[in-house]
């Protein structure tokens, strides 16, 4: 049993949005999935924070978290959560970096980072290859990972996601992103065991 | 007299028969060189002998694979684990910190108040609380939240997250390898690391080592490609590797020194049935001397047998000596056996007394030796004189070769008694160079008794310290009556060990007490959450505070009411278990009691003294550095191996007076052979090779061929026919000896290589001055060409 099991798949719901804001980006003025994908590319830079509220069946209310979202086109993604912990989640082309702190018997607190290699996880690299398909357009390869709804206006749109692969599915029943524009403005995942995170994000670049 | 030599030689054919048998059936060669290492003669020598022998680490092995990009090690490191871990032959083989399974982190659970070190009391009051109560939120924000779900209904302090960093990372807490993919590295990412374990069953460690360390290079050949390489090092894979050396050396060197042999003898006696007498008496003592020792101790070492050739360099002689001066008439042959028969057994004599010293010496691997020496010697003279004789009939012993080599010997050795003086100018020279040289004369160190190079150590000194394991050889040993007290000294000890660490003097330490607490510090534990009313309200207080809802803990107050005052955990239950296993290096059972290891990371050299003051101070604690703790132990039993020398001396001298009925005449023996051992020590340490005691082992043997040939030497020659025939046999038993032991100096292990250059350099100063001090015979009347003896029994 593994303590550090990197939860691919919040590195998933982490990612997620960075794409689908690019992917948006480029839509058309006719708001279907299937045209929004082909010019996702064209964005270099994206910087934005995030707040995010996080329920749980321990908590009375949801905890609420900040942090930053960064994307470096070709293939850099980062996740700096800021509070109330810090911690460093960072892609690297095939590599997961994870800067976080350790709590230990002997040593008490320290910080720690480790390196994966993505496509050496078989979790992660299921994570990572959905991303992949909508980095690349592949809306066929989506299918493999997803059950996909898209729904309302260019003003006020929603793709909701529920996972089919099994790796996936251990762990989330639903990935629902809204939007108005070319922007992802808000994320909500569903975990099997009802927890609901939702992000809200503002923009500070996007270039 | 017909029926007696015939019961004899029978006797001696049913000895080597049986031996054979012995041999056949019983024969295993034994490697291992901690057999010469001393006998342990106190508590801090038989703890040491116990970790360098059968130290838990003796079956490691640290390997390294680099020569490629980082993605492709990965890749290999998990490929060569997996086939390694296939194999079987291994009992673990780890490239990644180790994840404790289910089971194993259940048990943490269950345990994890009496696991606890520190704090429990602070953590569990009720500002305490909640700041534990904010962690546990931070806990689940973060990547690790799935994780900490798991047990977060029972542990509100985070008990087990503090645990699981501590168990899982066991290799030591001083360092940890670079990671990267999970996959272990040296700290500049330029090799990739793993650990082996060999599975053994104690008593066939070699022959399992053997087996897996070759699996190991075959599984290498099978993942190879052009640019990666492998270091494997650590006590395993240098135990086979002693071994392959010392076996390759023995049968080739054993081979080319006794083919030299057979071929001078040739050239010289151009007789193969000859030759075949002179070796016989030799073969026959190996063959009943092996069979000795591998009754009494199971097994022979590769060391004793390869010294078995060193038997020929006496040995041979025997014969030699017993065929050269035989006569053409029966009568007058007996005669000479006779007489050359008293020479002889003086001279086997003096041999085996000055090897009777290594039988009492404090080295098992020299008491071997020593017997081995022993006793091929007495058999081997035994068959000269009452078997070879016997069985010598209808040939023609002609020693017509090298004439020319012989004629050219002769005319110097009948110059050198001229130069008498020379020897007791050697012998005086010698003596003042050894004690006044600023070079090393004795060396001590176990590393000298290693034959494995000192860059092959540095190899898996680093591999060592880029995975985190212990190296350095600095310990601390505690001893107490059980485990439980041998916790709680080592957490004594804890305490000045901190501050040690803060102040610089050592970087670190492992000990079993920071994974398992003593009682005492459970009863702590257990006492700061007996009072459970109190910890429900600072809990009610905390979670007021907090976003949890307020049953959320109600599992763990459960766990508390049931939580018995004393429910102390059971540590030979935990040793016993897969978690608790890698404990047993730090705390096992010693003689009646109990030992707990301390292990000492980064002691600089110069600081080491504040562990011997430590030491000094507490009955119950030993301060243990490898290396400097086995030369110790080297040199107490040197010293009594060099009393036993001396004594020996003494009994020489007497036998020699004995015999001679003279108090001077010993002397012309003595005399020589002891400056040429001095010689030979002088010019050992000027040429930078200090002594070390396989040098001391040579230089014995240097001693009983000098005696050999002193006595021979000093035989009376009562004509220049006899003087000649005397002479001859000693250079042919000269340039035997040296062909015989000059193949040694090729040898690539160190003790071999030791005992070669230092006996073939003796035998040939021996023999330089024993004919300076020989008796001087009668001026020739005329030359004599060759020796002719055809010498006929009917």
């Amino acid at each position: 049993m593994k303590k550090t099991d990197f939860n691919c798949l919040i590195w998933f719901a982490t990612c997620l949005p960075i794409v689908l804001f690019s992917l948006i980006a480029n839509a058309q003025a006719d708001w279907g999935l299937k045209q929004l994908v082909s010019g996702w590319s064209k964005i270099n830079l994206v910087e934005a924070q995030y707040v995010g509220l996080q329920s749980s069946v321990f908590f009375d209310e949801p905890v609420e978290s900040k942090g930053k979202l960064t994307y470096k086109a070709p293939d850099q993604l980062q996740r700096e959560i800021l509070a109330p912990i810090k911690e460093t989640l960072r892609i690297d082309g095939d590599q997961l970096y994870i800067k976080k702190i350790e709590l230990n018997e002997k040593k008490g607190e320290y910080i720690e980072e480790q390196q994966y290699t993505i496509s050496s996880h078989q979790q992660l690299a299921t994570a990572i290859s959905a991303i992949k398909a909508f980095m690349a357009g592949d809306i066929d390869k989506l299918d493999d990972f997803f059950i996909t709804s898209f729904s309302g206006s260019k003003d006020e749109w929603s793709l909701v996601l529920n996972p089919i692969g099994q790796e996936l599915q251990k762990k989330y029943q639903k990935i629902q992103m809204q939007g108005q524009d070319l922007k992802l403005l808000k994320l909500t995942t569903v975990s099997l065991d009802d927890e609901e995170t939702v992000l809200n994000i503002v923009y500070n670049r996007f270039e | 007299m017909e029926q007696r030599v015939r019961l004899r030689a029978g006797g001696v054919f049913a000895l080597v028969l049986i031996s054979l048998a012995i041999i056949f059936f019983k024969g295993k060669i034994s490697t291992d060189l901690s057999v010469f290492l001393p006998d342990a003669t106190n508590q801090k020598e038989s703890l040491l002998l116990r970790q360098l022998g059968n130290g838990v680490s003796s079956n490691l092995i640290f390997i390294s694979l680099s020569g490629l990009e980082k993605q492709e090690l990965i890749a290999k490191n998990r490929e060569f684990t997996q086939k390694l871990i296939q194999t079987g032959l291994f009992k673990r083989v780890v490239n990644q910190t180790q994840q404790l399974d289910s089971k194993q982190i259940d048990f943490l659970l269950t345990h994890r108040y009496q696991l606890s070190h520190a704090g429990l009391a602070e953590r569990f009051s009720s500002d305490g609380l909640k700041q534990e109560l904010e962690k546990r939120v931070q806990g689940l924000v973060s990547s690790s939240g799935g994780f900490e779900k798991q047990f977060l209904r029972q542990d509100p302090t985070g008990e087990v997250m503090r645990l699981l960093s501590n168990w899982q990372d066991k290799i030591s807490s001083h360092n940890s390898p670079a990671v990267a993919d999970g996959i272990w590295f040296s700290p500049g990412y330029e090799r990739t690391l793993l650990y082996a374990e060999v599975a053994s069953n104690s008593g066939f460690e070699l022959e399992q080592q053997e087996i897996a360390v070759h699996a190991m290079r075959s599984v290498f050949t099978q993942i190879q490609q052009p640019g990666l390489k492998m270091v494997a090092a650590g006590p395993a894979v240098y135990a086979v590797e002693i071994a392959e050396n010392i076996k390759r050396d023995v049968r080739v060197l054993t081979y080319a020194g006794l083919s030299l042999v057979v071929i001078f003898l040739l050239l010289v006696y151009r007789s193969p049935q000859i030759v075949l007498y002179i070796v016989t008496p030799l073969l026959t003592g190996v063959v009943v001397s092996t069979a000795l020792i591998l009754l009494i101790y199971g097994e022979i070492h590769g060391i004793t047998l390869a010294f078995g050739i060193t038997l020929a360099g006496v040995a041979v002689d025997y014969p030699i000596h017993v065929l050269t001066g035989i006569e053409p008439n029966r009568e007058a042959s007996r005669e000479h056996i006779k007489k050359i028969w008293r020479t002889l057994r003086l001279g086997v004599l003096s041999t085996v007394v000055a090897y009777s010293a290594f039988i009492v010496s404090g080295f098992g691997g020299l008491k071997q030796l020593g017997l081995f020496t022993v006793t091929g010697l007495i058999v081997a003279a035994y068959f000269s004189r009452w078997v070879l004789p016997a069985i010598v009939q209808r040939f023609y012993l002609e020693a017509s070769g090298l004439s020319r080599f012989h004629q050219g010997l002769k005319d110097l050795g009948q110059m050198l008694p001229r130069y008498k003086g020379l020897v007791v100018v050697a012998l005086v020279l010698s003596i003042i160079y050894l004690a006044m040289t600023p070079n090393k004369v004795i060396r001590l160190d176990v590393d000298s008794l290693s034959p494995i190079s000192d860059a092959r150590k540095a190899q898996g000194r680093h591999l060592r310290d880029d995975l985190g394991f212990w190296f350095g050889g600095h310990m601390l040993i505690v001893l107490a009556e059980s485990k439980d007290a041998v916790l709680e000294k080592t957490e004594k000890y804890a305490t000045k060990l901190d501050q040690l660490v803060d102040k610089g003097v050592i970087d670190g330490y492992d000990m079993a007490s920071q994974f398992v607490p003593s009682q005492s510090v459970q009863q702590r534990n257990l006492s700061a959450l007996s009072d459970y009313s109190q910890i429900k309200q600072n809990l009610e207080r905390a979670l007021n505070e907090s976003r949890f809802k307020k049953s959320t803990f109600q599992p763990f107050l459960q766990d508390l009411e049931e939580l018995q005052a004393d429910s102390f955990l059971d540590i030979d239950q935990l040793l016993d278990s897969p978690l608790g296993r890698p404990l047993k290096t730090f705390l096992f059972d010693y003689q009646d009691g109990q030992a707990g290891v301390i292990l000492l990371h980064g002691v600089k050299w110069k600081q080491r003294m504040i562990f011997v003051e430590l030491e000094k101070k507490n009955d119950d604690l030993l301060y243990v550095h490898m290396n400097t703790a086995a030369t110790d132990l080297v040199e107490h039993s040197m010293v009594s191996t060099a009393w036993a020398m001396l004594i020996a001396v003494f009994i020489l001298y007497a036998i020699l007076t004995i015999a001679f009925r003279d108090f001077s005449r010993p002397l012309k023996i003595m005399v020589p052979t002891f400056a040429a051992a001095l010689v030979v020590a002088a010019v050992l340490v000027a040429t930078g090779q200090a002594m070390s005691i396989f040098h001391f082992v040579s230089l014995l043997l240097v001693v009983g061929l000098g005696l050999d040939y002193a006595l021979f030497f000093n035989r009376l020659p009562e004509n220049n026919h006899e003087w000649n025939t005397t002479f001859k046999a000693l250079w042919i038993c000269g340039v035997t000896t040296i062909l015989v032991f000059g193949v040694l100096t090729w040898s690539t292990t160190p003790p071999l290589k030791a005992i070669g250059m230092t006996v073939a350099l003796g035998a040939f100063i021996s023999m330089l001055f024993a004919s300076m001090w020989a008796a001087r015979p009668q001026k020739p009347k005329k030359r004599r060409a060759v020796v002719k003896s055809r010498v006929k029994y009917s």
